[in-house]
């Protein structure tokens, strides 16, 4: 057996950490949703499991948000899969039967696409991730009110989830 | 035309503007097809036919040429959106309207800039990140001016204007990417709708997108 060849620059270690990374957000995001019926509710449980997820660690977040793209190989792929992937849990909304019929999936697209810019922006700037009373509610609020209205989203603003009483910030 | 050397119709006092225009065109063109990590100052110098010292009259480094060409491309988007405004009153919510058809008109109409700035951007440093920040939230006050319209105004979430802005940077982004700038118009409705029912309702938000953007696929 000859010398160990090392990665010297590290890169491959990188993708494959990220890769692993995003496949856990994956799987935490189908655990938190299993046996949930109603819509909302899993859109809700997977929005506070994953930003909980990532607040968690700045190091991991930053992984999977921010050099997932930069570093190439399959965590690339993988990040894009899963911004579609939660876009596919908004889309769900469509089948609400207050949803208006002209929506298409672009609106869910935009939706996942305008959240994941918001962490995106806080992580590459190296700022820790605000408490997720001030953004999950908002985000759950933006993705509810396309499907079910004013007055369903709202109620996401106010209580939050596990009925915390909170305001959105 | 030997390098360094200025176009005929280029007067010694124009020059250096000259220079400069064709220094920032060979950034846009190089940062957008290659991606700007992979792009050097000496790949620019040769496409914009200068003399390394003429690059270095201008600019420090390669970040300090894109950080101009980035402030460039930000302040005349953002000042001719506002003059399209600032024209004639409309109401606030064809307003939005307005604005957004605006800025998808540009980035069709230049792609290869949108690219460099919008795509890019992120990779150009974290010296960078505080103004691509900024430029995303370039639409925020005129988002939050929807909450006079509303009777939720002040029940909203108080940054859900920041959240709405940055769908309009992903929509643009995600097809800038992928080289399809051109479908962007696709989109426009749904996002002016996005943005509009969130302070108007449904109803008033849909009608306002169909008249300012019908859709693409409705017979002409």
């Amino acid at each position: 057996m000859g010398p160990v060849k090392l990665d010297p620059s590290g890169l491959q270690a990188q993708r494959y950490a990220a890769a692993h990374e995003l496949r856990r957000c994956r799987e935490l995001a189908v655990a938190a949703a299993a046996g949930l019926e109603e819509w909302r509710a899993r859109l809700r449980t997977v929005t506070y499991s994953l930003y909980r997820h990532l607040a968690a660690d700045d190091r991991l977040r930053r992984l999977v948000i921010v050099e997932a793209r930069a570093i190439g190989g399959d965590s690339a792929l993988l990040l894009d899969r899963a911004i579609a992937s939660f876009a596919d849990l908004i889309d769900e909304g469509r089948a609400e039967p207050s949803a208006p019929p002209t929506l298409t999936r672009a609106t869910a697209e935009l939706l996942a696409g305008a959240m994941f810019n918001e962490l995106y922006l806080l992580t590459a700037r190296r700022q820790p991730l605000p408490p997720e009373r001030q953004l999950v509610p908002k985000f759950v609020y933006l993705a509810v009110l396309p499907y079910l209205g004013e007055e369903e989203a709202a109620a996401e603003v106010v209580c939050g989830h596990g009925g915390g009483g909170y305001r959105a910030g | 035309m030997k390098r360094g050397a200025p176009p005929a119709n280029v007067t010694r006092s124009s020059a250096p503007a000259e220079q400069r225009r064709r220094i920032l065109r060979a950034t846009t063109e190089l940062v957008a097809k290659r991606g700007y990590g992979d792009v050097s100052v000496e790949l620019i110098v040769k496409r914009a036919r200068v003399s390394y010292k003429t690059f270095y009259k201008h600019f420090s480094n390669k970040e300090d040429c894109y950080t101009a060409l980035f402030d460039r491309v930000v302040g005349s988007t953002e000042k001719t959106v506002r003059d399209l405004l600032a024209e004639e009153p409309r109401e606030w919510g064809e307003q939005v309207a307005l604005a957004l058809r605006k800025l998808t008109e540009l980035i069709v109409a230049n792609p290869l800039t949108a690219k460099a700035i919008i795509v890019e951007a992120p990779a150009a440093g974290e010296g960078i990140l505080e103004r691509y920040e900024e430029a995303t939230k370039a639409f925020v006050p005129l988002f939050r001016e929807g909450r006079e319209h509303s009777s939720r105004g002040a029940e909203l979430p108080v940054t859900v204007e920041d959240t709405l802005a940055g769908s309009v940077f992903w929509a643009a982004y995600q097809r800038l990417i992928v080289g399809q700038a051109d479908t962007l118009p696709e989109v426009m409705p749904e996002l002016i709708q996005l943005v509009l029912r969130t302070y108007l309702g449904e109803a008033e938000a849909a009608r306002i997108a169909a008249e300012a953007m019908p859709r693409v696929s409705s017979p002409a």
